[in-house]
């Protein structure tokens, strides 16, 4: 304690700057953390959160009884890790391509392009798609009988999800997450462009030896915080698109869904936050190993 | 000499042509759905429900934007509270969280450790949706108030971790020699570090811009008063009226006359994007490649 | 890594013992003094003053309305609150829960502690699930007498029954008559004309029009279901051509019969493990491989009813009145168009909705019991709140066109007829219909009423309580493979009828058939 204290006074403006955020996320993230004992309790509207009566993990028990909480968390985690290397891998692409590709113009444009869905919501993603694939009408199924070829029953099909799944989370997300990777790109000390030019080196070497080493640091980062939320679905990229359709639950349920699916006639408060708790406990072992991992490999690239 | 340029241009064609293709590519699959809604705006609702969203203008209509534009007033003072929450939630994000951030990348900060698991923590665990609106809701006063908007968004451990890492790059060289010179912390951080980090500064202004003229569960959550509606509630209004008394019509066998949706969700689309498209235009020119650190040093 | 954990678990405990004696303030005040139990609300107050009621003290009403605020909501309420200053000394604040999102928004602001005082609750809003956790104020038949005379009067006690959660309730409910757990049909006329089908009368025909449809309208689909169109179907053609009435509330799967004019409450069915939902699920099977809805019809994003409606299918199913008022639309613009509305199981009995279906209830949060069911009994009982409520203001939303009777006014749409939350204190007395609604509509209403019959099963609720993780899991596998079977999704019925069972059981099933057998049982006994 004292030798934080003297840490304080020497550091007084540090500690100042790091104040509002520390008193914002005491604020607005551990006080309301005391409510995840929510979890473990029969929520009563006429008695609050404190004085509800404890259950203990009674809450728990709805998840794991139909012997589906395996298969829909491994789903979940693995549409995460799917989305997480394909999305890094076109971001990183993409940066590239713009950082060093010639054209102005043409480069604003396309990468503004990218941006645009991100504004586009499931909701209106999902009509759009609908409108897209179905058997009847759809535009892709008008295609393949103009071309001859017999159509296809793409909402009903368990793998024709998992690739549009991951098509369409790429399609939101990439324009997004290409915009970090080149301003890292843009971070890249310019006299070790300079060295490399006078060495020779051509534009596929600088990229090699230059460019993607010096982004290791943000991929690692970008995949430790998304580590972090690896038991958490994209509720709206599952319900929206697929809407609610048994026959390819198995390769579509997530723990988000699935939770929403049993909740949705009793919307018991108690048990919707034991899910919620479920996926914290999940998302905090799986990161801290794999942080530790990071650190015995790399100590500056942990993220604590 | 000679041989060495041809080499480079090979190279540079090669590059350009593999790019270019993939750049066009993908915007085409960006630009699509876009298209379509578009051309769903413009289309008669009658036309939608029969033969679905068409991908070519046919039955010319903008009864839509008409009956969005029935209460222009409302849109346009939305658009007002949607741009002053913007411009003020971002400026102030973002300086809190770089401020942060700074602190908690400076190697001489001997609890950085502590504080980045701190606000990491947060992103892990978080008490829910429940005990977090009774906190705001009873509390702190977020009824009916432009805070509520604003508040929410204002610090995003996930924002500033990046700006951390983006600073982590900046040699410590340049804080010790603006040391030397006898800077103060926070005339470092503004006047040193700040220039230095012009892209991810741009970059994440540009995320909170987007965060904050995106959000519509805030206004939901918390506003009651359409003077204080956020624009993309207006959209998700609409879209959710029409997913609401579906379930309403089949359980409680409540019948509500509807307006037409179909091409009006569309058209509150394109109204909602508006004007931040252009933002990213505007954020590009911070992405100038070749920040020299050394010249700085020197 | 150790350190910091015993950091933030420091952090934690602190903030935990922080929040903690913040909830004890909270405690203190005014709000929540009266809630430390719902349960021993006594009407002590009242005894004091039986005849005057004390309105001297001003108050604002708060109340919770499901459904966005429509464009002339404020103008109304402005209206309303005239009235109500003067009568009982009170406004009314409307609070608006958007539909968007309204299932996740409606519990959390009835657990926020704010105030609240009338708070629109509905049997399919959870209100058996939310009365049983305390949110609502209870309220007994001296409270009706003392703040709501005409209701304590004029409102049949069998509604209240039907609103009991362990011997008490917790809303006034609606009391309309309303028709809409009946499926029936609305038929494009015009269409079996054109394909030489003179009358379509029974299940039967109807598969023989759909198949006609179905095979020669190529842009269009016989039946257009959407999404949730499933329960359509499991209604009109499995529920009531067998007479089944689903018992319990809730994703129920168990049902009595309905035989020589009387209701058999001896025999409690599982319906999916009955060999006639065997043959209606091969029945959908075989309609949905003739094309009679989309393949993709459980992920369709549209509604039911718009498709009929644009004429992109020839069958509407739906409730009475939604298939008049579809018909209503449809010929507004296609004039040409011959519909007619078709009770196809006229042999099945005739039921009115539960009054629970929507109801008030007062919130254990409210500053002002009394005042809040005495603005109810307003709203339910005098005209003029009635008609503002329901239709607005005349002479501007609507037009007097004789008793119980509206015209469209000039700003209709502003404030669109029954479009709020109002649905609450909807009564038969004044309850006001479209000039142009349906004759067909009316006909057929009319030739019900003498054969309504009203189970005593509308006032069991079963309480999941004892088994509520069992349930969920349950309710999770029944809307899973509703849907299949509902929509003919899947070519080996009875495999995957099968399997069902398979899940229920591992879900628990057993348990919860055993409780709701014995729940069952004990309110058949007290009830006979």
């Amino acid at each position: 304690m004292a030798s934080f204290i003297k840490e304080l006074k020497r550091k007084k403006v540090l500690f100042l700057m790091l104040l509002p955020a520390f008193i914002y996320i005491l604020i607005f993230a551990y006080i309301p953390m005391a409510g995840s004992i929510l979890a473990f309790k029969d929520f009563r509207y006429n008695l609050g959160i404190f004085k509800s009566p404890w259950v203990w993990f009674k809450n728990f028990r709805f998840f794991f009884i139909s012997g589906d909480a395996l298969h829909v968390t491994m789903n979940t985690f693995m549409y995460n890790l799917v989305f997480i290397v394909v999305n890094n891998f076109l971001e990183i692409t993409f940066a590239i391509i713009l950082s060093e590709i010639t054209g102005r113009y043409f480069k604003k444009i396309t990468q503004s392009t990218m941006f645009l869905p991100y504004f586009i919501s499931w909701v209106i993603a999902g009509v759009i798609v609908y409108n897209f694939f179905n058997y009847e009408f759809g535009a892709f199924n008008g295609i393949m009988k103009s071309l001859g070829l017999p159509p296809v029953d793409v909402y009903n099909n368990a793998n024709w999800w998992r690739v549009l799944l991951v098509f369409f989370s790429a399609w939101k997300n990439v324009g997004y997450g290409t915009i970090i990777y080149l301003s890292a790109v843009m971070g890249i000390d310019h006299e070790m462009f300079n060295a490399a030019e006078i060495d020779g080196a051509n534009l596929y070497q600088r990229i090699r030896h230059i460019i993607l080493p010096s982004l290791v640091p943000t991929m690692v980062l970008l995949f430790l915080l998304a580590v972090s939320n690896i038991f958490r679905g994209d509720f709206g990229l599952f319900y929206q698109l697929v809407g609610t359709n048994p026959l390819v639950y198995d390769a579509t349920d997530i723990i988000d869904t699935y939770v929403f699916r049993s909740l949705m006639t009793s919307s018991d408060i108690g048990m919707a936050a034991a899910a919620g708790f479920y996926q914290s406990v999940m998302c905090f072992v799986t990161i801290i190993i794999v942080n530790r991992i990071v650190k015995k490999i790399q100590p500056d690239y942990a993220l604590f | 000499m000679r041989i060495n340029r041809l080499k480079f241009r090979a190279d540079i064609i090669s590059f350009n042509i593999i790019g270019y293709i993939l750049l066009i590519l993908f915007s085409i699959v960006c630009i699509l759905p876009f298209w379509m809604i578009i051309v769903g705006a413009f289309t008669s609702d009658q036309y939608i429900t029969a033969h679905g969203y068409p991908l070519w203008p046919v039955e010319f209509s903008t009864s839509s934007f008409e009956y969005i534009l029935n209460d222009a007033s409302a849109i346009l003072r939305s658009y007002g509270v949607t741009i002053f929450v913007t411009v003020v939630g971002t400026f102030f994000g973002v300086l809190i969280n770089a401020m942060a951030a700074y602190v908690l990348q400076r190697k001489d900060f001997k609890y950085r450790n502590f504080f980045s698991f701190y606000f990491f923590f947060t992103t892990l665990f978080s008490g829910g949706l429940v005990p977090w609106y009774i906190l705001c809701a009873k509390y702190l006063n977020f009824k009916d108030n432009i805070h509520a908007l604003i508040l929410p968004g204002l610090v995003s451990v996930w924002n500033m971790l990046i700006i951390k890492g983006y600073l982590g790059s900046i040699p410590d060289a340049v804080t010790e020699s603006a040391y030397i010179d006898g800077a103060g912390d926070f005339r470092i951080f503004l006047q040193i570090i700040l220039p230095l980090s012009k892209p991810v500064i741009a970059t994440i202004s540009l995320f909170t811009a987007l965060n904050y003229w995106n959000d519509w569960y805030n206004s939901m959550l918390f506003i009651q008063n359409e003077k204080l509606f956020m624009l993309q509630f207006y959209l998700y209004k609409l879209i959710g009226s029409a997913q609401g008394l579906k379930i309403a019509a089949d359980k409680a066998g409540i019948v509500v006359e509807n307006p037409p949706i179909q091409s009006t969700k569309m058209a509150m689309t394109i109204i909602v994007i508006g004007p931040i498209i252009f933002l990213y235009p505007f954020v590009q020119k911070y992405f100038v490649k070749g920040i020299t650190i050394g010249a700085v040093k020197g | 890594m150790k350190k910091n954990l015993k950091l933030i678990s420091l952090i934690l405990l602190i903030v935990f013992v922080l929040s903690t004696v913040l909830a004890g303030c909270g405690k203190d005040s005014p709000t929540t003094s009266q809630t430390s139990s719902p349960v021993k609300v006594t009407p002590s107050e009242t005894v004091e003053e039986p005849d005057e009621i004390d309105i001297s003290e001003h108050r604002d009403l708060i109340m919770l309305f499901v459904g966005d605020k429509v464009a002339d909501q404020d103008m109304v309420y402005e209206e309303i609150n005239k009235l109500a200053k003067e009568d009982l000394n009170c406004t009314v604040t409307v609070k608006n829960l958007s539909w968007a999102d309204y299932q996740q928004q409606y519990p959390l602001v009835l657990a926020s502690g704010e105030q609240l005082d009338l708070v629109y609750a509905a049997e399919w809003l959870g209100y058996f699930e939310q009365a049983r956790k305390g949110a609502f104020h209870e309220i007994t038949m001296d409270d009706i007498q003392k703040y709501m005379p005409i209701t304590y009067e004029e409102q049949d006690v069998v509604s209240f029954e039907q609103a009991k959660v362990d011997g008490k309730f917790y809303m006034i409910p609606n009391y309309q008559f309303e028709y809409n757990v009946y499926r029936l049909v609305g038929v494009r006329m015009d269409l079996a004309k054109k394909y030489g089908i003179n009358e379509v009368k029974t299940i039967e025909d109807l598969e023989k029009y759909c198949e006609v449809i179905a095979q020669n309208e190529k842009q269009m689909f016989a039946i257009a279901h959407e999404g949730s169109g499933g329960n359509d179907n499991f209604a009109l053609f499995f529920r009531q051509p067998n007479n089944l009435h689903m018992v319990g509330g809730g994703s129920t799967v168990f049902a009595v019969k309905y035989e020589n004019g009387e209701f058999d409450y001896d025999n409690l069915y599982n319906v999916y493990t009955m060999p006639e939902y065997a043959e209606y699920a091969k029945m959908m099977r075989r309609w949905a491989e003739k094309g009679f809805w989309s393949k993709n019809a459980a992920s369709g994003q549209g509604k039911i009813n718009d498709s009929f409606v644009a004429g992109k299918s020839a069958v509407d199913v739906w409730h009475v009145g939604g298939v008049a008022q579809d018909i209503e639309n449809a010929a507004f613009n296609h004039p040409d168009w011959e519909f007619d509305i078709i009770d196809l199981t006229p042999e099945s009995f005739k039921t009115v909705n539960k009054f629970t279906n929507n109801g008030v209830a007062v919130s254990i949060n409210t500053v002002d019991f009394g005042r809040s069911l005495m603005l109810l009994e307003k709203f339910k009982n005098d005209q003029r709140y009635f008609d503002l409520t329901c239709v607005g203001i005349e002479g501007k939303h609507w037009e007097d066109a004789g008793p119980n009777k509206f015209r469209p006014g000039p700003d209709a749409d502003k404030y669109p007829i029954y479009g709020t939350s109002m649905w609450g204190w909807m009564s038969e007395k004044f309850r006001r219909v479209s000039e142009t609604e349906p004759p067909k509509m009316r006909e057929l209403i009319n030739s019900w009423i003498p054969d309504v019959v009203y189970p005593i099963t509308d006032n069991f609720i079963f309480d999941d309580e004892p088994v509520k993780s069992e349930a969920a899991a349950v309710a999770n596998v029944i809307s899973t493979y509703s849907t299949i079977f509902d929509l003919g999704m899947v070519e080996d019925v009875d495999g995957a009828l099968a399997e069902m069972q398979d899940k229920m059981l591992k879900a628990g099933f057993d348990k919860v058939e055993a409780e709701f057998r014995r729940q069952y049982e004990d309110f058949i006994n007290a009830n006979r």
